[in-house]
C-alpha cells in the first residue's frame, strides 16, 4: 500500500533525523565527556526529534490524511522567484533584483496591466532604496555600476 | 527616589525633553514595524545621534526608542504576519487571525493597550523596587533560568493543539536549528558540514520571517487570488471598549508579572517573556479553545509581556551594570559614553538622573497610546493596497529586514529556503509556531542546562536540593503539561460516574 504525501514528509523527518543523529558519531571534537561535549544537547535532542517523528510516522499511516490540493505552478514560481531574488541581491543590488522579483511576483498574482505592474516594481525598491540608503544612511546592496542604488 | 521627582521634572519637561521623548517614540514604533530593523539596529541608529546631548535627554531618546521598537513589532506581526522584532512572534498567532477576519484595527487595539499597560507598569515597579528586584534577580543561577526555559517550553504543546506530535517534533526542529554553528561552550562548529557560512548558526529571524511571512505569501499564491482585492481591511487602530475588558484584566495583570519578572533576569529577554506569558494564558483563559484563532487575550497575553520586559530590563543594566540582552548592553555602552558608570552606587550618586530616566520612562509608555494611533492612521491607506502589490511589498520589506540583521547575504538565502521549507511543511500540517519557540529559547535552555550540569558534575538530579526556585518552576512546567490530560480525564470520569 503506497504511502501518502503527509506520511512521506513524516518519513523524511525521520530518515533526516535518524541522518543528523549518525552526523555526530565521529566527530573530531576535544574528548571533554559529559555536557561539556558539543553533541551533548544535540544528541538529547535528535533523540527526542526521532522518537517524535516515529509517533508522528505511525499517525500519519493510521489516519491517511490528505494534504489540501492546491495548484502549485504559482507557488513554483515564486519559490524559485525567492531563491533568485536572495542569491542576485548581492550582485546585482537591491534595486535591480527588486525590480525584478517584484515584476514577476506581480505577474504570479495577477497583476498584469503594465502601467500599474511597472509603477510598483519600479517605485517600491526605488522608495526603499531612498529610504534606507539616503535618509536612514543603512545601505542596502547597490548595484556593481553605480552607488545610487 | 521620590524627593528627587521635582527635580527629575524640571529636568524631562524642557524642550529638548519633550522633542526627544515625541520623536523618539515615534520612531521607534516606526523602525520597530519595519521587520528586521528589530529593537537592538533601532537603538544602535540612534545613538550616534545621542552623543551631543545631555546626559538625561540622551538615555531618554534610546529608552524611547527600546519601548517605542518593543511595541512597533506587533503592528507588522498583526497586519502582515511578519514580526517586526522576534519579540512579536507570539503575536502572531492571534494577531494575524484577526486581521485575517477583518479586525486587524482592533487586534492593533488590543495590543496598543496591552503594551501601554505592560510598559506603565514596568516603569512604576521600576521607579519603586528596582534594587529589590535587582537583588532577587541573583538568586537566578543557570538552574534556575533553566527550569524558567523548561517551563516556556511548555507552551509549545499549548500552541499545538489538535496536532501535539507535530508540534513537539517542529519545537526539536527549531531547538536543533540554533544548536547549528559554534557551540556555545567550547567554540567547537556543529552541523557545519565543512560549510563556513553555517558558523554564524541560522539567524533567528531570517527563519521566523522566512516561516511565518514568506510561507503565508506562498500560501497566498497558491489560492484564487483577486487582483482588485486587499489583503487586509485596516482603517486604523480601534480601541476595546470598557465592557471588552471584562474577564481579561486578570490575564492582562499576569502576563505583565510575567513580563517584568523575566525582564530583570539577565540573558532571558521580551521573546521568553512573551513566549512564556502566552503560554500561561492559553492554559489559564476562560477562552483558551479560541486561542490562535484570533483570541484577543493571545494578543494581550504576548504584547503586555513584551513591554512589561523594557521596564524590568532596565533593573540589572541599571542597578547592577548588567545588561539583559543587546539593547541594554548599547544603552549601558551609551551610559558610560556619557560619563555615568551603571552600578550599585548609581542610584545614591545619581538620583535626579535615575528619577528622570524613570519618569521619562514612564511618559514614552503613556505616548505610545496616541503615537500608536496615529501612525496606524497615517500608514491605514498603505495597508489597504490589493493583494498582489501586498505580496510583492511583504516579501521585498521581509528581505530588506533579513539583510539589515547582519548584513550578510547568507541570511537572505535562509529565509528564502525556510519560506519555502515552511510552506511545504505548513501544508502537511505541521505548526511553525513550535518551530520557532525550539528556536528562540533553544540557545538559553542548552547553555543553561550545560553550565548547570558542570556545576553539579553531570547529575541532573542535584539540580534540585538547595534550588528551591528551580525546583518550584520545574513543578509548575510539569503540572503545565499534565493539566489538560488531566482536566479531560477528571471530565471523562465524571461523565462516566454520572451516567
Amino acid at each position: 500500500m503506497p504511502l501518502g504525501e503527509r506520511a512521506l514528509v513524516s518519513l523524511g523527518l525521520l530518515l533526516l533525523g535518524v541522518a543528523l543523529m549518525a552526523s555526530t558519531v565521529g566527530g573530531k571534537f576535544a574528548d571533554l565527556g559529559g555536557a561539556f561535549s558539543p553533541h551533548f544537547f544535540p544528541r538529547v535532542v535528535l533523540v527526542l526529534w526521532i522518537a517524535l517523528a516515529a509517533l508522528d510516522l505511525f499517525l500519519e499511516v493510521r489516519q491517511r490524511t490528505a494534504a489540501t490540493a492546491r495548484p502549485l505552478a504559482r507557488v513554483a514560481v515564486l519559490g524559485m522567484g525567492f531563491v533568485v531574488y536572495a542569491l542576485v541581491m548581492m550582485p546585482l543590488g537591491f534595486f535591480l533584483a527588486s525590480l525584478g522579483f517584484c515584476a514577476v511576483c506581480l505577474w504570479v498574482a495577477d497583476v498584469r496591466q503594465p502601467l500599474p505592474l511597472l509603477a510598483m516594481a519600479i517605485g517600491l525598491p526605488a522608495a526603499l532604496v531612498f529610504l534606507f540608503n539616503h535618509v536612514l544612511t543603512l545601505p542596502l546592496p547597490t548595484a556593481p555600476f553605480t552607488h545610487l542604488f | 527616589m521620590l524627593d528627587s521627582l521635582p527635580q527629575a521634572l524640571q529636568l524631562i519637561l524642557t524642550f529638548e525633553g519633550v522633542l526627544v521623548l515625541l520623536f523618539g517614540t515615534a520612531l521607534g514604533i516606526v523602525l520597530g514595524a519595519l521587520p528586521g530593523i528589530g529593537s537592538t539596529v533601532a537603538v544602535a541608529m540612534v545613538l550616534p545621534f545621542t552623543l551631543s546631548m545631555s546626559q538625561a535627554p540622551a538615555v531618554l531618546m534610546l529608552l524611547a526608542v527600546y519601548a517605542g521598537s518593543v511595541y512597533g513589532g506587533s503592528v507588522s506581526a498583526i497586519l502582515i504576519n511578519t514580526p517586526g522584532t522576534p519579540q512579536s512572534a507570539a503575536t502572531c498567532f492571534d494577531g494575524y487571525p484577526m486581521a485575517q477576519r477583518g479586525e486587524a484595527g482592533k487586534a492593533l487595539g488590543w495590543a496598543t493597550v496591552a503594551s501601554v499597560f505592560g510598559g506603565l507598569v514596568s516603569a512604576i515597579v521600576l521607579i519603586f523596587a528596582a534594587p529589590q528586584l535587582a537583588a532577587f534577580a541573583l538568586n537566578f543561577g543557570p538552574i534556575e533560568i533553566f527550569a524558567l526555559i523548561l517551563l516556556g517550553m511548555t507552551c509549545i504543546v499549548s500552541v499545538s493543539e489538535g496536532t501535539v506530535a507535530k508540534g513537539l517534533l517542529m519545537g526539536m526542529v527549531g531547538i536543533f536549528l540554533s544548536c547549528v554553528g559554534g557551540d556555545p561552550i567550547t567554540g567547537e562548529a556543529r552541523f557545519t558540514f565543512g560549510e563556513y557560512k553555517l558558523i554564524a548558526g541560522f539567524n533567528l529571524l531570517a527563519v521566523v520571517i522566512g516561516v511565518f511571512a514568506l510561507s503565508e505569501v506562498l500560501i497566498r499564491a497558491s489560492q484564487h487570488l483577486d487582483p482588485a482585492a486587499q489583503m487586509v481591511d485596516f482603517r486604523g487602530l480601534v480601541l476595546p471598549r470598557l465592557s471588552e475588558w471584562r474577564g481579561r484584566l486578570g490575564g492582562l495583570a499576569k502576563s505583565v508579572g510575567i513580563g517584568v519578572g523575566i525582564g530583570v533576569l539577565p540573558g532571558t529577554g521580551a521573546a521568553t517573556a512573551a513566549f512564556i506569558s502566552y503560554a500561561e494564558a492559553k492554559r489559564s483563559s476562560p477562552r483558551r479553545e479560541q486561542f490562535g484563532k484570533g483570541e484577543p487575550d493571545g494578543v494581550i497575553a504576548s504584547e503586555s509581556a513584551n513591554n512589561a520586559v523594557t521596564g524590568g530590563a532596565l533593573v540589572p543594566t541599571l542597578a547592577l551594570g548588567i545588561p539583559g540582552d543587546a539593547v541594554t548592553a548599547v544603552m549601558l555602552a551609551t551610559l558610560t559614553l556619557h560619563g555615568i558608570t551603571p552600578g550599585v552606587r548609581l542610584m545614591q550618586d545619581n538620583p535626579v538622573l535615575i528619577a528622570a530616566i524613570f519618569v521619562g520612562f514612564l511618559i514614552i509608555n503613556t505616548l505610545l497610546l496616541p503615537l500608536g494611533a496615529l501612525v496606524s492612521r497615517l500608514s491605514a491607506p498603505l495597508m489597504r493596497m490589493r493583494e498582489g502589490f501586498m505580496l510583492a511589498t511583504i516579501t521585498v520589506l521581509c528581505m530588506v529586514g533579513v539583510y539589515f540583521v547582519n548584513g550578510n547575504p547568507f541570511d537572505l538565502l535562509v529565509a528564502a529556503l525556510a519560506g519555502i521549507v515552511g510552506f511545504g511543511l505548513r501544508r502537511q500540517g505541521y505548526p511553525m509556531a513550535p518551530l520557532v519557540i525550539g528556536m528562540v529559547l533553544g540557545p538559553t535552555l542548552e547553555i543553561n542546562l550545560r553550565q548547570g550540569l558542570i556545576l553539579t558534575d553531570g547529575s541532573f538530579l542535584a539540580f534540585f536540593p538547595g534550588h528551591p526556585i528551580a525546583g518550584a518552576l520545574m513543578t509548575v512546567a510539569l503540572l503545565a503539561l499534565i493539566w489538560r490530560p488531566m482536566r479531560q480525564g477528571w471530565a471523562r470520569w465524571r461523565g462516566r460516574t454520572a451516567q
